[in-house]
């Protein structure tokens, strides 16, 4: 199969505190198939988010090279990459980061504005099912800030989907939801990807990382084990 | 680029304008308020050279201006007016008189004046504003003093009996006559109401000759085809020659001491300059100030978003779809703030231009519409918030995703703010406050550079004012000791005058000898247009008369030909302590000679700004080039100064010497006070704008710490809601910020007090320059502490907003606020 979607080679990134510095991630190299469901998982500090940030563009690595769909983001200004992240991936933070101004509705429109790939007579419609996917339909022109984490959390799911893009990343996409609603997305997130999405999804939980199909676990900055789940 | 504001963005740049109101509204204040005094400024500022014009151009204002001794007949006017070189030529009689609006009042000094024909004005035209030109025995007076059409004044008038050409000749008589107003005229070329100068009263020429015995005329103003500072020098060198081939003595006619004058150029453009160079400082100052604040919001708005930024960044944004966010979001400040700006800038700008122009004693028009304020207005309101801006918005755009998401922002800082915080023996809300009063250096800068820099205004304008009030009346009152001074329409021998000695409370009388010469430096060739200088030759030492001096020194009794000229003088003739000069004194008799031409050496320049073009030089050896040793000017120095004795010391003097046969000139017979009353008078606008620079300055400071210690609260509402949460009550929040105030107002204090006096210095001198005289500086404390009253009561004023802002929301929104 060569349907390589994700490449990492020899990804190392330190960070310098007073007169030294620290390593956080240490040779990481792993690839990710199109249509992979991939979990990231590991304890507090061990590189899981930076690691994220490095997929996402967000953050360049010391050393090593991250290459997506063939794209070498390394040699990218963060123009290139802001163009590059509005169509071809998704991100759900970990803190939400919706933009306070906006209602909820107007958050997940966003990057359909930013992209203008969807035409815009459709993208009132998109938006209206992305909430109803996640069960927030009846809260399009609620601000941020009178909903729970929960709700907001749910709004970035939607919001990550906005454009339809090939590849979405979690960063503990369901840690503030309750119970039932974290099995909701995270059944919306099997659903997208048996549509043929690649999903990595960052988080602590061994147990939610089971049920995906591939499980990348870090530990100290390191691959400690790449093991692939049958489910 | 711009399909961006028909994103959803649109939405978040209208959440960021109406979710933060107090900084919206702060913004778009700051904003208005430089806007709105540039507009206000330059628009008065530019509507009064319309006015200026207005006023003058009409008038047909003279190239050539006059006065002779002793006046001339129409004779030789009319054979002025057949000289090619000159257009229209016309004489003027006029003479010093007293008036009163009826005996019960004292007599007061006004000139009276006429000339030939009212209804056939050539040159200088005066207007008739309300009533009749004066015929037979009508009489009319200059608009603006409480005179109306149909009143009655009395009026004063030296009568010459016998008056031949030569006036020592003459014999004269005071005679009071009763005068009904029959017109209130425009006279541009004489004195206005408005700078506290006398009324001139003007009547025909015939009941000019009657009432005075003088038929002739004083002065002559006349035009030249195709005006040119040369083509006018040559008519005025004819009009010299011409006249003193016939013996007249020919002195300059206008206010500043020239025989040429510009017609394009109103006697009264200095003072306008003045006031202008005045009101333009106002107006930079509030620009700058204003757009350190704008600097000020944007950087905190921006500051605050920076997590935004990132996400936005991190769902597709590109830098230039950012930018146009918050350009666009400065923009609408600016457009809000010219829609409120303009039309107040132009209400307030007719306001200050008719105040301003009124109290020049010009007609202003009712309403213009300068069209470059209306320019800089748009440019400040719409250009220069989105260029202080750029800056920080690109600081914010170029930081990463990364840097924007996981920090808190741009400001770092920490170094100092982490030292005062560890302070010991400090209360915890001190250490707290001082902690976070330095945290953002970059933003302390900048407020302390507006804050400080309205400070070091404030200052600077009360030395200035200071300098202004004790140059024009300290000076006036140190160097003049005397209580009265008395010039003489004829020359008396001292022995005569010092009779006066003899009077109860009487201390001193000194005899001075006034003497027209002109003045050129050694070395240079004799012209007509060489400055005139009104010699006072004085006893040396000298009891009434103390010289307030830039340069040299004052007179010695050992000096012969020595001399001391006016600060202005000296400017003129390019005159330095140590230059020897050529002083020419003409014959009084005929002044196709001269009595007196010998080498002078400057010894000192003196400042004194009621002996513009004037100069002491030793009386004996002035006594010994004229040839006689008369005076006519006397200085009494009395031991009571109150105005009461001195009212009565005036008549008793002029009763005894009308008496002796000396003849005292009316409209020169005034106190010292008087003078300096009279001296204010002439630059109370400038001192009004001084003090309106002051308020505005203060009120810009205001605004400025208001915004600051606001922005503080918006930064810090996260922490805020923690220190409650913790136990922090309202009280201690509130505190904290006042402190944070003080702190501010008190350093911007000490910064300004640091620069104040040699700012103060420099500014003292141009506004001095400005106006056309120079000033001894005086460095005010009061200014000082004042500022420092003031400053605090901003800075506790300023913080309690926000502090009461910061205790307003509640814990939960605090600890929620993004």
């Amino acid at each position: 199969m060569n349907n390589l979607l994700i490449d990492l080679r020899d990804v190392n990134k330190s960070f310098p505190v007073a007169d030294s510095s620290v390593q956080v991630l240490k040779n990481i190299s792993f690839q990710v198939q199109a249509g992979e469901f991939v979990a990231i998982v590991g304890q507090s500090g061990s590189g899981k988010s930076t690691l994220l940030n490095m997929l996402t563009g967000v953050d360049r690595p010391t050393s090593g090279e991250v290459v997506i769909a063939g794209q070498l983001l390394g040699g990218q200004s963060e123009d290139e990459l802001a163009l590059w992240r509005r169509s071809e991936i998704g991100i759900i933070f970990q803190f939400f980061n919706l933009v306070p101004g906006l209602t909820l509705g107007q958050n997940v429109r966003l990057p359909m504005d930013l992209a203008a790939m969807i035409p815009a007579s459709e993208r009132p419609t998109r938006v209206q099912r992305l909430l109803e996917d996640v069960g927030l339909a009846d809260r399009l022109n609620w601000m941020p800030s009178r909903i729970s984490g929960g709700d907001q959390q749910r709004a970035a799911i939607a919001r990550a989907n906005a454009n339809d893009p090939p590849i979405i990343f979690g960063d503990e996409a369901t840690g503030r939801q309750d119970p039932r609603s974290a099995l909701a997305c995270f059944d919306l997130f099997k659903q997208w990807v048996a549509n043929g999405k690649t999903f990595l999804l960052v988080t602590h939980s061994r147990e939610l990382a089971m049920q995906t199909q591939r499980v990348i676990e870090l530990a100290d900055g390191s691959i400690v084990s790449d093991t692939q789940i049958a489910n | 680029m711009f399909s961006v504001l028909f994103t959803a963005l649109r939405y978040k740049i209208w959440f960021d304008l109406w979710s933060a109101k107090q900084r919206t509204i702060q913004a778009i204040l700051t904003i208005t308020i430089g806007s709105f005094v540039v507009g206000t400024i330059f628009g008065a500022w530019d509507g009064m050279s319309e006015d200026t014009r207005a006023n003058f151009d009409p008038t047909r204002p003279p190239s050539v201006n006059v006065r002779v001794s002793p006046p001339v007949e129409a004779q030789v006017i009319e054979s002025l007016e057949r000289d090619p070189r000159l257009a229209a030529v016309e004489g003027i009689m006029v003479t010093s008189i007293n008036w009163r609006p009826n005996a019960d009042t004292p007599w007061r000094p006004a000139l009276l004046y006429a000339r030939d024909d009212y209804n056939d004005q050539q040159v200088s035209l005066i207007q008739l504003e309300n009533g009749n030109w004066p015929s037979g025995r009508q009489f009319a007076v200059e608009r603006g003093f409480p005179i109306n059409v149909g009143d009655w004044v009395e009026l004063e008038i030296n009568t010459s009996v016998a008056a031949g050409r030569d006036q020592s000749d003459s014999t004269t008589d005071i005679r009071v006559t009763e005068a009904h107003i029959d017109g209130i005229f425009y006279n541009l070329s004489q004195p206005s109401a408005m700078l506290g100068s006398d009324p001139t009263f003007y009547t025909s020429r015939a009941t000019f000759a009657e009432l005075t015995g003088q038929d002739r005329f004083v002065q002559i103003v006349a035009t030249v085809p195709n005006y040119s500072v040369e083509r006018a020098v040559v008519a005025t060198d004819e009009v010299q020659t011409t006249l003193r081939e016939y013996g007249f003595d020919v002195q300059p006619g206008t206010i500043d001491n020239t025989k040429v004058a510009d017609p394009n150029r109103a006697f009264f453009q200095d003072a306008i300059g003045g006031l202008g160079t005045i009101l333009q400082s106002i107006g930079i100052i509030s620009v700058v100030l204003g757009l350190l604040l704008v600097y000020n919001t944007i950087t905190a708005i921006v500051t605050q978003q920076i997590s935004q930024i990132g996400e936005l960044k991190a769902i597709g944004a590109v830098s230039s779809q950012i930018l146009l966010v918050y350009f666009t979001l400065v923009f609408v400040y600016g457009a809000v703030a010219l829609a409120i700006s303009l039309p107040l800038g132009l209400i307030a700008s007719n306001g200050l231009r008719q105040a301003l122009i009124g109290s020049l004693g010009l007609t202003a028009a009712d309403w213009r519409v300068m069209p470059m304020p209306i320019v800089y207005q748009i440019v400040i309101c719409l250009v220069a918030p989105l260029a202080v801006a750029t800056m920080p918005v690109l600081q914010g755009v170029r930081v990463t995703v990364r840097e924007a998401i996981s920090s808190y922002g741009l400001s770092g800082g920490g170094k100092i703010d982490g030292l005062l915080a560890r302070l010991r023996g400090l209360p915890r809300v001190v250490s707290l406050a001082l902690s976070n009063t330095f945290r953002n250096l970059l933003r302390v800068f900048t407020t302390q550079f507006a804050l400080a820099g309205a400070g070091l205004t404030f200052m600077s304008v009360i030395s200035i004012y200071a300098s202004l009030v004790y140059t024009l009346s300290g000076v006036l009152l140190q160097a003049y000791p005397y209580q009265l001074q008395l010039n003489l329409n004829e020359n008396a021998s001292l022995p005569r005058i010092e009779q006066v000695t003899q009077f109860p409370g009487v201390t001193a009388v000194e005899g001075w000898r006034q003497q027209n010469a002109t003045i050129r430096k050694e070395g240079a060739t004799e012209q007509v247009t060489d400055p005139s200088a009104n010699l006072s030759g004085i006893p040396v030492p000298t009891a009434s008369y103390e010289s307030v001096l830039l340069e040299g020194r004052a007179l010695q009794p050992d000096d012969t030909y020595a001399i001391v000229v006016h600060e202005g003088l000296a400017e003129d003739v390019d005159l330095e302590v140590g230059d020897w000069i050529i002083v020419s004194i003409p014959d009084s008799t005929n002044t196709k000679r001269w009595i007196s031409q010998e080498r002078w050496q400057v010894v000192g320049i003196l400042i004194d700004v009621t002996m513009s073009g004037g100069a002491l030089v030793p009386r004996e050896t002035l006594f010994n080039e004229i040839g006689r040793r008369e005076v006519n000017r006397v200085q009494v120095l009395s031991a009571d100064a109150s105005p009461e004795a001195t009212a009565a010391l005036v008549t008793q003097i002029r009763n005894f010497y009308e008496e002796q046969g000396i003849d005292v000139q009316l409209s020169n017979l005034v106190t010292v006070t008087q003078r300096s009353d009279n001296q204010l008078a002439s630059l109370a606008s400038v001192i009004g704008l001084l003090m309106l620079v002051a308020l505005i300055v203060a009120f810009v400071g205001a605004i400025s710490l208001n915004g600051t210690l606001s922005i503080s609260v918006l930064e810090r509402r996260r922490e805020i809601g923690v220190l409650r949460a913790i136990g922090g009550t309202p009280g201690f929040i509130r505190t904290q910020f006042v402190i944070e105030g003080l702190l501010m107002g008190l350093l911007s204090w000490l910064i300004a007090l640091f620069f104040s006096y040699p700012i103060g210095y420099i500014a003292a001198q141009g506004v001095a320059a400005s106006v056309g005289i120079s000033v001894v500086y005086q460095y005010s404390w009061l200014g000082v502490w004042l500022w420092l009253l003031l400053a605090s009561i901003i800075a506790v004023i300023a913080s309690l907003s926000p502090a009461q802002q910061a205790i307003r929301a509640s814990i939960q929104e605090s600890l929620a606020y993004e």
